[in-house]
């Protein structure tokens, strides 16, 4: 496979996989003649722009429930490599502060590894006793079973925000929602996702680009540089990441877990509860409204029901 | 088959690369990277379409019934799809090149003193 192949065959990722695997082969031969030994990157946007603008309009292709399981793996899915990079995030802390990577951190670094490693080669079993895993981890430190103070456990993990285990909340922090969330992914996903390596490098973006950001943060505070390349990484791997995010419902089930977030960082700075109730307010109504506006812009459905 | 069209009025007008794609098949069936070609040569370089707009429209006019799949056969070990113009996307791409005509002979129609004769 030549270089410039590869370049398209990437960008050919944006499209649904069912429409790869009817369209793909035709679309990179056009490709390729045109091309004529080099890449152009007008032909690289036009199949990513249109890779998308496909997924967004066969969002509901499977029916409610369809849309509802897949948009929950999706969702378990980016979950999952938000709560690796914050894993690795946060052992780089536990090592600056405590000079070396403790037992627990490497528990919970593996357990958050073996639910991504095995979400991406459909082991959904795996994923899920790890993800209960990681929960028990959690868990354990919160209630003592673990002695050593700060940097571990809850603590540790709050580091990632720039509090102090002082100012962690009582309901112990984002993750166990993440958790849930996860959980349900695992188990609500039907089928098995094909190994590609696409999801590797993925995840492997999103640590890298969270370990860089906070190097160059320089001290660990909650608006620091963390997350911006974090999350333009994971914006990045999304077209790497072979997963089909039909349903954009998945990302609709995000809004309340980061109220949630929001709601334990707000606590933890003022005892409010206002970026709270603010992004409930919006995002609970947002995600009502656009999920019976997917539902109804059921375009396939319609076209089919035509005969066509 | 994967199907994503969506619903357009069959009334509504093609746009500029959907139609030159349909103007393209009137010489009879092409396959990719023949539509991209003849489009080009069409247009006298003008119009260049990706990938990625001409498999978008080709799906439309698809769905539209105004273009059909025709044979399949591979080349170098690559699949190459033709495509062919249906009746009724014959009779659209007249009527929509009948309609630009009349809405260029209205502008050319107007005297030039009128058309840069201040308001």
């Amino acid at each position: 496979m030549t270089r410039v192949e590869r370049l398209y065959r990437i960008a050919l990722r944006a499209y649904p996989q069912v429409y790869r695997a009817e369209r793909g082969e035709e679309i990179i031969a056009v490709q390729l003649e045109v091309a004529g030994g080099r890449a152009s990157g007008r032909e690289l946007c036009g199949s990513m722009l249109h890779g998308w603008r496909i997924r967004v309009m066969t969002i509901g292709q499977d029916g409610v429930f369809g849309l509802l399981r897949s948009g929950v793996a999706t969702a378990g899915f980016v979950l999952a490599i938000l709560a690796l990079a914050v894993m690795a995030t946060g052992s780089i802390l536990s090592v600056r502060a405590a000079g070396a990577l403790d037992a627990w951190w490497l528990a919970v670094d593996a357990a958050a590894v073996s639910v991504v490693l095995a979400l991406a080669i459909g082991l959904r079993r795996t994923a899920t006793v790890a993800a209960l895993a990681l929960l028990v981890l959690f868990r354990a430190d919160r209630v003592g079973l673990t002695t050593t103070p700060v940097p571990w456990g809850v603590g540790a993990h709050w580091l990632v925000f720039g509090e102090g285990k002082a100012a962690v909340p009582s309901n112990g922090g984002p993750f166990s929602l993440v958790l849930v969330v996860l959980v349900m992914a695992t188990t609500a996903r039907r089928g098995r996702l094909a190994p590609r390596p696409g999801f590797a490098v993925g995840g492997a973006l999103v640590i890298l680009g969270t370990a860089i950001g906070w190097v160059a943060a320089g001290q660990p505070t909650l608006f620091n540089v963390l997350w911006l390349p974090a999350l333009a990484l994971l914006a990045l791997s999304l077209l790497l990441i072979p997963i089909d995010p039909r349903p954009a419902f998945g990302w609709l089930l995000l809004f309340p877990t980061l109220a949630v977030v929001a709601n334990d960082v707000d606590r933890a700075h003022t005892g409010g509860t206002v970026i709270f109730w603010g992004v409930l307010l919006y995002s609970v109504p947002a995600a009502l409204c656009m999920g019976l506006a997917l539902w109804s812009l059921d375009w396939t459905r319609r076209v089919r029901a035509d005969g066509r | 088959m994967y199907s994503n069209a969506m619903p357009r009025p069959r009334s509504g007008r093609l746009g500029e690369p959907t139609y030159f794609i349909v103007a393209a098949l009137l010489g009879g069936p092409l396959h990719g990277y023949g539509i991209v070609r003849r489009v080009a040569e069409l247009t006298d370089g003008r119009v260049r379409i990706t990938a990625g707009t001409l498999y978008g429209a080709l799906d439309r006019l698809v769905a539209d019934g105004l273009v059909e799949r025709d044979r399949e056969e591979v080349v170098a070990g690559r699949p190459r799809r033709y495509y062919h113009i249906t009746d009724e996307g014959n009779a659209r791409v007249r009527a929509e090149a009948r309609t630009l005509r009349s809405a260029a002979d209205i502008v050319e129609g107007v005297p030039l003193r009128a058309r840069v004769r201040p308001a």
